[in-house]
This record gives structure tokens, C-alpha cells and sequence, in this order.
């Protein structure tokens, strides 16, 4: 195949909608059932819709990649101890050798596939929660928005556009923030630091909060 | 190899590179693309049509383990034939007043006196923590009992999970309830609870694995955790503001995910649940759980008094004939006390931990689906001296020993739902509320007493809740009432009731979508909003 036909293909490929890559995954299934005495068997089709989340080494990678070292404790306090709740491989074995294991007898029976309850999210939101209050958390994760060493520019300049394209990409990499969803954080970035006499550090906490508090970024 | 078949060779080369280093996976082809559509449309669907549909009830599913024998209980063996002797089987002496074909709207009726063989258990008396002592029949005003079920096949664990699942690898009732409730946690399944769940929507089921600290377990992770407090001020007050930004991210993600609705719908809750007050839940759980202890307890005790006929007396095993004897397979001959035979050894905790969980959680308004098992409280001694549990199959465990135990589960677990719908109704509840009980399927037993078999063609479903005017019985027990007595009662006949007819009906009551379209409900509701039986076929007593 010629290089340009190739590339037209690639692009083609690359330019299928985004549907392809964070589609809901289907679940087909067929299972064999008696009918009622007499009438032979029945193939039985169903189809449901399940979502794919992260599990608690995902959940914790993120927070910690985002928020830095301030972020640890709380992670593994509230996620990384709660295989129950977030899911995720746990070898017994491994953890035992540990003096603070993250992963006890009673979670070995614990399904190694997340799924979506109010309790995992009550404890993701507290640790978002936990997480936001620790000012190095925050410059940690404002420097990485705008691609800096250090953060405490935000003592002094308040989230931007670009700023909050970027956190947003922190998170959900490769996505742009619709219009109105970029508004409504830029409402609270502003009413945030209102709350704190005009102090900016304020308007990128709730930034930041909010965006650790939105669950997309859990969708694998 | 002449050009062209070279240039296609290296078309599919092309391909599957590009495959590889594509984050799109090829396998998706133009159906794939189609199907997503249309199931993303159904689900968009589904909602706006939920969005305008009530809530569901709350709907409580207790699972009488092993495949529990009903056949003494509260399941009418061949209402057709009303009289009570049921020739040499003597544990089968149920049975009503009016033995019409139809609906069966009567009181219950027992054997004139005594037996050895069965306790006339339903009129006996439970008494609940008001201390006020109703008979255990009175629970079955609102009830609707489904007999002669078949289950289409014999298992355990397929019945086990047909409880909660009945139309195999369809939506299960946790499923249902958990995609229409606003309730924070919508769905619970307690230890040893059936917990085959299914959703529509990607809404999970919350699965307790044992009751250490249980209440602590479901909702420790909505108790604040200690924060600044300055900090939840400013969070508080800017309540609107992330919550319409969470709103607009939701949207946002739901373009491309449908499913993440789910996830949005988690996270509100659990900010709901978060911002409430839920208090020492040590202390609460304490009080429920010596609540339901001291009823159960009552219940067994009362029942070496209120069992008339078996556990009211000293009934040494020497009374029993050899024949008789052998009625009770295995059993110790040299007991001198009958009840000995049971009363050595209980265990009341679990089912006195499910129901102060079940209360509490409902009763609260945290969940809308609990599934919990109710258990044998009694062991059995069958070897002299040992005594064990007898919650799973009882093939080989005698007539009397199975009828003693299940007795006594049986008056401790209406004694507790007794308690519980008493709960209900001091909350207003009661009317919106449905409890579903059954097992794997009724016991066979067999005519010489020596134990019992599956009944898998015949099993029993009690649905309760205040908006049904019952009692109602439908289905048959029952194909051969010959002159040599029974032969089998778990049997139904064909083209009775099968397990859709269960679904349907339960779906109908709990306000949700029905698991098996194929099969309509037993059940109708009338304007005034009371549920009654739909027209049946006197003759089947099935729906037509």
C-alpha cells in the first residue's frame, strides 16, 4: 500500500467517533433454559449496559498524579485500604509482609471489578475533600495545569480559561470542556475566592475540588 | 505471488498495524457502532419514561434456607380438597374451611386437637415488642401465598439465585429497584443473602460479607470524616455552585457515556447522605439487636408451650412404635424428652442481625432493597449428643425432627416480620413496602417420614404488603391425592404456575418493570389502590 493511502486510512481509523473509545460496553449473553415440561429449550438473549470504572489502583494513581505527595495519605487511608468499595487485584500474601497492609483477610473475597455505588463515591468525595484542604495539594496540582515547578502563583493569579482547560485535561486527558461546563467552573472559582476575601489560592481549591468531585474521571 | 495479491497482502498488513497502534478497536464495526446507538437511545428512554414513573417500593426478600419445607407452614396442601386427613402422611393436615376452587379469601383452618405429627404452627401466637400477642395467622392478611411453582429446574444454586433473579441472566429485582430508587443506597444483600444482581443502568448492589459492626460497614463511609471546619463552611456555601458544575460535567460525560449517569446519580447521594446527621450507629444497632433477640428468643420459648401437640409436653422417643420410629430416620431412640431432640442448642443471632439491619435500613430510608437469609434457630440432635444444623437439604433428617426445627424458625421469623411491619406502619411505610419470601423450592416428603426430597415443581412464594387485601392463596400443591395417600405434594401441574407468573406479580406490587414480560400478575390494583387477584382459572388456579 502507497504511504498516502495508509495515512488517509489512519486517519479514517483515528477520526471514528469517540463513541468507539468511551462507548458504554456491551454485554451480550446466551444461556440455554428448560421451558416449561414439554416445549424443548430456550435460547435466552438479554443486553444490559455496564460502565467501566477504575479500581482502587486506578482511583489512587490519579489522585496522587494530580495532587502530589500531600495526596497519599488520605489515598491509601480511603482508597487503597478499601478493596471492598473500589475493587482491584490484593494479594494477600504480598500485604501481609507489609506493617500497614492495604489489603486484610476479610478483602480477599472482595470482587477484583469495581462497580458503581453511592459508598465508593462517598468515600472518593471525602478523600477529594481531605485532599483539597492541604494547600500544597493545590500549587502542586495548579503548577502541573500550567506545566511549572512551582505553584504559588496561585496566592496571587486566579484560574484562567487556559487554566481551567487544563486542570479539567488533568484529569480526563484529551477531552475540551464544553462551554457551559467551562462557565459554571469559572462561577465557582470566582465564588469560591469571594469566600475567602478575594484570595485566589480559593478560586483554584474549589477548581479543584470539584473537578477531583466529578466521577468522569473514573470511567475507564 | 503476482503484484496485486502482494498489494493486498500488505492492505491487511497495513491494517493491522494500524490496529494495534490504534486506540480504536477494530473489532467495532458498523453493527457495533448501530447497537450502541440504539441502546444508548433505550436507555435515554428508559429514564424519561422512569423520570415520570413513581418511585418503587421498598421491597425486602427473605430466603428460607435449603429449600425449606412449607408443606406445615403457610402452604395449603390441595385447597381443592378440603378435608383434613391426608391418609398415612400425617404431616400434612392443612387446609381451609371452604375447600372452593377459586380465589381462597378464608380463614385458615387447623386439625380439631393435637398431633404429634404436625403442629397446627399458624395458630399459634407470636408476640412482637409491643407485647401484644397476635396469631401467627394474622400476618397472612396481607398476604399473597404462590404455590405449585415450578421452578423449570432442580438446584440449589440456580434456584438460590432465581429467588432474586428469576428470569436467568435477566435484570434482577436489586437491579430494578436500584435504577429507579433516590435512595443512597438503594440495594443491600446481607451475609448469605442470594445476591444475583443485574442492572440496566451500572447501579451496583451493596454486599455485606459479615456482620462485624454492619451499620458501620454500610454507612461508614458517610460519616464525615474530620475536616477543617472553615473549610466545610466555604463547601457548604458554595453548594449551588459546584453542584451546578457537577451538572454541567455530568452532562458533559453522559454525551459520550450514557452509562455515566449512573456514576453522577452515585455521587449526588452520596453528597445527600453526607450532609446528614447519622448519629451513633453503634448505639442505634445495639438497641434493634437485642430488640429482635429477645423476640426470637420468646418465639422458640413460647414455642415449648404454644406448640400444641409436639413442644408443649414431655414426649419421650419410647412412645413412638417401631414404625413410627422409623419415621424419624437416625434419630436418638433413647430420648427421654422430645424436645431434648432441639432445645440444646440455638443460634438466633443471624436472623436477629438481618432483621435489626433490615429495620434499620429501611426504616431510615437509606435502601429500598434488602436481601437477607432467615435460617434454621434450632439444632437438631440426630446422633445422640451432637447436635448440628439442619439449614441445608433435609433428605435424610426425619419428619419429626425437620417439623420441630422449622417450627420453631418459622414462629421466630413471624414473630420478627411481625416486629418489623410493626415498624413499617409506625413509619407509614407499610403500604409501600413489599416482603417477599420463599426458598429453592418446597420439600417432597416422603410417605414413610424418613425425610423429604426437592420439591422443585412445587414451590412456595409468600408476597406481604398493606396493599394487598388478602389472604390469597393461588396454585395447587398437589397432582395425586390418591387413596394410598399422598404421593407427592411438591408437584404441580403442568401449565401451572411457573416462576414468571412470581416475577410479574412481585413486579406489579413493587412498582417496577417486570423481569419476565412473558407471564402476566396474580395481582391487580383497584382505584381505591388495594391490590387484588386477578381473574384465574379456577380449575389450575393459575391467571388466565
Amino acid at each position: 500500500m502507497k504511504p498516502a493511502r495508509l495515512l488517509i486510512a489512519a486517519i479514517a481509523l483515528l477520526a471514528l467517533p469517540a463513541c468507539f473509545k468511551f462507548g458504554p460496553r456491551l454485554e451480550e449473553s446466551s444461556r440455554l433454559v428448560m421451558g416449561p415440561l414439554d416445549e424443548g429449550t430456550i435460547l435466552q438473549k438479554t443486553q444490559q449496559t455496564t460502565i467501566r470504572i477504575g479500581d482502587r489502583e486506578q482511583v489512587s494513581s490519579v489522585l496522587v498524579n494530580v495532587f502530589g505527595p500531600a495526596a497519599q495519605k488520605a489515598v491509601t487511608e480511603n482508597v487503597l485500604r478499601k478493596p471492598a468499595l473500589f475493587g482491584g487485584p490484593c494479594d494477600i500474601h504480598s500485604e501481609s509482609a507489609q506493617s500497614e497492609p492495604n489489603c486484610t483477610f476479610e478483602d480477599v473475597s472482595a470482587g477484583p471489578v469495581p462497580v458503581v455505588t453511592s459508598a465508593r463515591e462517598a468515600l472518593r468525595t471525602q478523600t477529594c475533600d481531605r485532599i483539597v484542604q492541604d494547600d500544597a495539594a493545590i500549587r502542586y496540582a495548579a503548577a502541573q495545569a500550567r506545566d511549572l515547578d512551582d505553584g504559588s502563583f496561585i496566592d496571587s493569579e486566579a484560574p484562567g480559561d487556559a487554566d481551567i482547560q487544563a486542570a479539567f485535561e488533568l484529569f480526563v486527558p484529551g477531552r475540551t470542556l464544553p462551554a457551559d461546563a467551562l462557565e459554571a467552573l469559572k462561577t465557582g472559582v470566582v465564588a469560591g475566592a469571594q469566600k475567602q476575601s478575594g484570595k485566589t489560592a480559593e478560586g483554584w481549591r474549589f477548581l479543584f475540588l470539584t473537578l477531583c468531585l466529578s466521577p468522569q474521571w473514573e470511567i475507564l | 505471488m503476482n503484484r496485486r495479491a502482494k498489494n493486498e497482502m500488505s492492505r491487511r498488513q497495513a491494517l493491522q498495524i494500524l490496529g494495534a497502534a490504534s486506540t480504536v478497536p477494530l473489532f467495532r464495526n458498523p453493527v457495533g457502532m448501530l447497537i450502541d446507538s440504539i441502546v444508548g437511545g433505550l436507555i435515554q428512554e428508559a429514564r424519561a419514561e422512569a423520570a415520570g414513573r413513581p418511585a418503587p417500593r421498598n421491597l425486602i426478600v427473605f430466603y428460607l434456607t435449603g429449600g425449606a419445607p412449607r408443606w406445615h407452614f403457610d402452604a395449603a396442601h390441595d385447597p381443592y380438597k378440603p378435608g383434613l386427613d391426608r391418609g398415612d402422611n400425617k404431616h400434612l393436615i392443612n387446609g381451609f374451611q371452604d375447600g372452593k376452587p377459586g380465589l381462597y379469601k378464608r380463614e385458615y383452618n387447623f386439625s380439631g386437637g393435637r398431633t404429634l405429627y404436625l403442629p397446627p404452627l399458624l395458630a399459634s401466637t407470636i408476640a412482637p415488642s409491643s407485647g401484644k400477642s397476635v396469631p401467627m395467622s394474622d400476618l397472612l392478611r396481607n398476604a399473597l401465598v404462590m404455590q405449585g411453582v415450578n421452578m423449570l429446574s432442580d438446584g440449589h444454586q440456580t434456584n438460590y439465585a432465581a429467588l432474586v433473579m428469576p428470569n436467568p441472566n435477566g435484570i434482577s429485582y436489586s437491579g430494578l429497584i436500584a435504577d429507579a430508587s433516590a435512595a443512597e443506597i438503594p440495594a443491600i444483600a446481607l451475609p448469605k443473602a442470594p445476591r444475583a444482581h443485574k442492572s440496566a443502568s451500572g447501579n451496583g448492589i451493596t454486599l455485606l460479607d459479615n456482620y462485624a459492626g454492619p451499620l458501620g460497614q454500610l454507612l461508614s463511609p458517610f460519616q464525615r470524616q474530620p475536616a477543617d471546619a472553615g473549610f466545610l463552611s466555604r463547601r457548604a456555601a458554595l453548594d449551588l455552585a459546584m453542584k451546578t458544575a457537577l451538572q454541567k460535567l455530568g452532562t458533559f460525560a453522559s454525551s459520550s457515556d450514557p452509562a455515566a449517569i449512573a456514576l453522577y446519580s452515585a455521587q449526588g447521594k452520596a453528597e445527600n447522605l453526607l450532609k446528614r446527621s447519622l448519629g451513633d450507629l453503634t448505639v442505634a444497632y445495639s438497641g434493634l439487636i437485642d430488640k429482635y433477640r429477645k423476640i426470637i428468643r420468646k418465639a422458640i420459648d413460647d414455642g415449648r408451650t404454644g406448640v400444641a401437640g409436639v413442644l408443649d409436653q414431655a414426649i419421650p422417643m419410647t412412645m413412638f412404635s417401631d414404625a413410627e420410629r422409623a419415621f424419624n430416620k437416625g434419630v436418638p431412640t433413647n430420648i427421654a424428652d422430645l424436645r431434648d431432640l432441639v432445645t440444646g442448642k440455638t443460634d438466633i443471632e443471624s436472623m436477629a442481625e438481618n432483621f435489626a439491619i433490615t429495620e434499620y435500613m429501611i426504616l431510615n430510608g437509606f435502601s429500598q432493597y434488602v436481601s437477607a437469609y432467615i435460617g434454621n434457630v434450632y439444632y437438631a440432635q440426630r446422633t445422640a449428643g451432637v447436635f448440628e444444623t439442619i439449614n441445608g437439604d433435609e433428605h435424610e433428617v426425619g419428619g419429626i425432627v425437620s417439623l420441630v426445627v422449622n417450627s420453631a424458625r418459622y414462629r421466630a421469623f413471624y414473630a420478627c416480620l411481625a416486629e418489623f411491619i410493626d415498624g413499617l406502619k409506625a413509619k407509614g411505610l407499610w403500604n409501600e413496602s413489599v416482603i417477599l419470601y420463599g426458598s429453592e423450592f418446597n420439600r417432597d416428603p416422603r410417605p414413610d417420614g424418613s425425610g423429604s426430597d426437592h420439591g422443585w415443581r412445587g414451590n412456595v412464594y409468600t408476597l406481604m404488603s398493606g396493599v394487598i387485601d388478602g389472604p390469597y392463596y393461588v396454585g395447587n400443591t398437589s397432582t395425586a391425592f390418591g387413596s394410598a395417600g399422598p404421593t407427592r405434594i411438591g408437584a404441580a401441574e403442568v401449565d401451572s404456575v411457573v416462576r414468571g407468573y412470581v416475577a410479574s406479580t412481585v413486579a406489579t406490587v413493587a412498582r417496577i418493570q417486570t423481569p419476565s414480560s412473558n407471564n402476566s400478575s396474580f395481582l391487580t390494583q383497584s382505584a381505591g389502590g388495594a391490590f387484588a387477584l386477578n381473574n384465574i382459572e379456577p380449575s389450575k388456579g393459575v391467571a388466565k
